[in-house]
């Protein structure tokens, strides 16, 4: 028994100043043993990405982030795409943004998944103000951007959210996480093996977040195994700090989806 | 709204509808396989092009010319079948082959496991390597209190060091440091063509992964030498023979390495590269080749070529 899966996508993405359009169709095959792929040729006719609002994005956040600041890394991208798999069709368009403002020795790292940069505006203003780091809080809250980075991995309850599909066009149902195999596969090139994953993930809330305790608004590093390091803006300053995951004593759920994984939800947790 | 011309019958050429020329024109063909102890788990190929001009890039997986495009996958499928004797000799393995013709270069690598121990090799010396990886994990290991002894970088391990404290700084544009008197540090293109790192010059070579990618200034292939290095060996030292991988933190000119097989284990050295430099006590020899480095920067994966002779450092952990 094998598996057929294909994809066509258009894409147009600034990488620093360079406008990238990319066009691109691939198949993927497997059966018990082997994977495999390779391009399509025949191109389906989709809709062309908006190369104007990427650029206009790229903009904007250019406009944000001024000297002393340094736009070390932008990426913004609006993408087309078409998959069928095992006869199942469907459809999506993508934005995505990447981006990186130093302001050195620190990094503040951002991923959307929308051309809305409150947060970039945020986390900027803050990184104009940073102090030398310090020892994290007793307590901090994770702002949404934060918290969703953390949420596959944080130990609280949670659920999977309803999609239309996943990487192989099955319906994606909404039930708590377990700790047990995922039902759905995400697929995020057609050339990647798809694994097993939990789609769009949501914090289940539960206590209460302290809105007055230091907040941690922007991560300055991936997310470790035992640590985090967040940009911590505590009254009138702000600083870095390294916060060991620990227990979380309180979380809610927003309704911004960000692209870590195969998907999580704002999470604003409170350690 | 703009650039909702259907993908069926839109051009390739750029914008001002002049003809790509040799210059603006990238063209690859990528055969991978990955086979797991004798086993084809994983097999891709890949093609498109991507034409350039005026800082914008327009890709697509399809090459425009079919001599060309005949010309690269052949020439990949011929090598692949190489790589595939090669891969079944090694069958207690994890071993991914990939090959790249494009328009401007060719390469071929071999990316071997063994025991979560990893190295990459140009295909020609795939057999060798397979068989020092094996008699790297028969090393024994001692017990030693890390940062207390010198260190010896055997095998061309130090180019690992040195490609991301010479290597990447001069890539990012950091001022070039004091370094020994003796060390020559220089970047090779396919052609020939050479930089001076430790002048801080860039790499001549503009490298990408794909046909997707954004073209940079990267290493191609990293060549450490040593003009009449002071070298004597501590008699308490630590021998490096292995490094796992490294990192090159721009914003603080920290350098990550971390070595996967040595003397004492494995162990993760983190400094700046002016300690870095200030480390470097004596060399011998030419440059041996290191068993290869898969540099990453800005998510785009590229095989360097390394050699370095034996490097003596002095404790920087």
């Amino acid at each position: 028994m094998s598996e057929l899966y294909r994809k066509w996508g258009r894409s147009v993405r600034r990488e620093g100043s360079r406008l990238v359009r990319v066009d691109e169709a691939g198949e993927a095959m497997e059966n018990r043993t082997t994977f495999r792929t390779q391009p399509i040729e025949d191109m389906l006719e989709l809709e062309a990405p908006d190369a104007e609002a990427v650029q206009a994005a790229a903009r904007e956040i250019e406009s944000i982030v001024k000297p002393p600041l340094i736009l070390e890394r932008l990426f913004v991208s609006e993408g087309s795409i078409a998959h069928e798999c095992d006869g199942v069709r469907w459809s999506e368009t993508l934005r995505r943004v990447h981006v990186a403002i130093a302001r050195p020795p620190i990094r503040a790292l951002v991923d959307l998944a929308e051309f809305q940069f409150d947060a970039v505006k945020r986390i900027a203003s803050a990184l104009l103000r940073a102090g030398g780091e310090r020892d994290a809080p007793k307590r901090i809250r994770l702002a949404e951007n934060v918290g969703a980075a953390l949420l596959s991995s944080a130990k609280i309850q949670k659920t999977q959210s309803a999609w239309p599909h996943d990487g192989k066009g099955q319906q994606v149902i909404e039930r708590r996480v377990e700790n047990e195999e995922p039902p759905n596969w995400f697929r995020p090139s057609y050339r990647m093996r798809p694994r097993r994953a939990w789609f769009h993930l949501r914090a289940a809330p539960f206590g209460r977040i302290d809105d007055a305790v230091p907040e941690g608004i922007a991560l300055l590093a991936p997310i470790g195994e035992r640590f985090i390091s967040v940009l911590c803006i505590d009254g009138n300053r702000v600083f870095p700090t390294t916060v060991p995951i620990r227990r979380i004593a309180a979380a809610r759920a927003t309704e911004t989806w960000f692209p870590y994984g195969a998907g999580a939800f704002g999470a604003e947790l409170m350690f | 709204m703009v650039d909702r011309t259907p993908l069926a019958v839109r051009r390739p050429d750029p914008a001002d509808g002049q003809r790509p020329t040799a210059n603006d024109l990238f063209a690859m063909v990528r055969r991978d396989e990955l086979w797991v102890r004798g086993v084809l788990e994983e097999s891709r190929i890949n093609y498109g092009q991507a034409v350039e001009r005026s800082g914008e890039i327009i890709a697509r997986n399809r090459i425009d010319d079919p001599t060309a495009l005949a010309r690269l996958r052949d020439a990949c499928e011929e090598e692949m079948g190489r790589v595939r004797k090669l891969i079944r000799a090694m069958p207690d393995a994890r071993v991914r082959g990939v090959v790249t013709a494009t328009s401007e270069d060719f390469e071929s690598t071999v990316a071997i496991t063994l025991d979560g121990v990893s190295i990459v090799t140009p295909h020609q010396s795939a057999s060798a390597d397979y068989d020092r990886l094996k008699s790297f994990l028969q090393l024994s290991t001692r017990h030693s209190a890390l940062g207390t002894l010198p260190m010896v970088w055997r095998n061309g391990s130090a180019a690992v060091l040195l490609h991301e404290a010479i290597g990447h700084a001069a890539e990012h544009g950091h001022a070039p440091l004091a370094w020994p008197g003796w060390l020559r540090a220089r970047d090779e293109t396919r052609d020939g063509r050479s930089a001076d790192l430790i002048a801080g010059e860039l790499p001549r070579a503009t490298r990408r992964e794909s046909f997707r990618d954004v073209p940079m200034r990267r290493m191609t292939n990293l060549i450490i030498e040593q003009a009449n290095a002071p070298f004597a060996l501590p008699e308490e030292r630590m021998e490096v023979h292995l490094v796992a991988g490294g990192a090159y933190e721009p914003l603080t000119e920290i350098v990550t390495i971390n070595v996967a097989i040595s003397d004492i284990g494995p162990f993760t050295i983190r400094a700046s590269r002016a300690a870095i430099a200030r480390s470097l006590i004596g060399a011998t020899g030419d440059p041996l080749r290191y068993p290869g480095v898969i540099c990453s920067r800005e998510a785009q994966e590229l095989y360097v070529g390394s050699s370095a002779p034996v490097i003596i450092t002095s404790e920087i952990l």
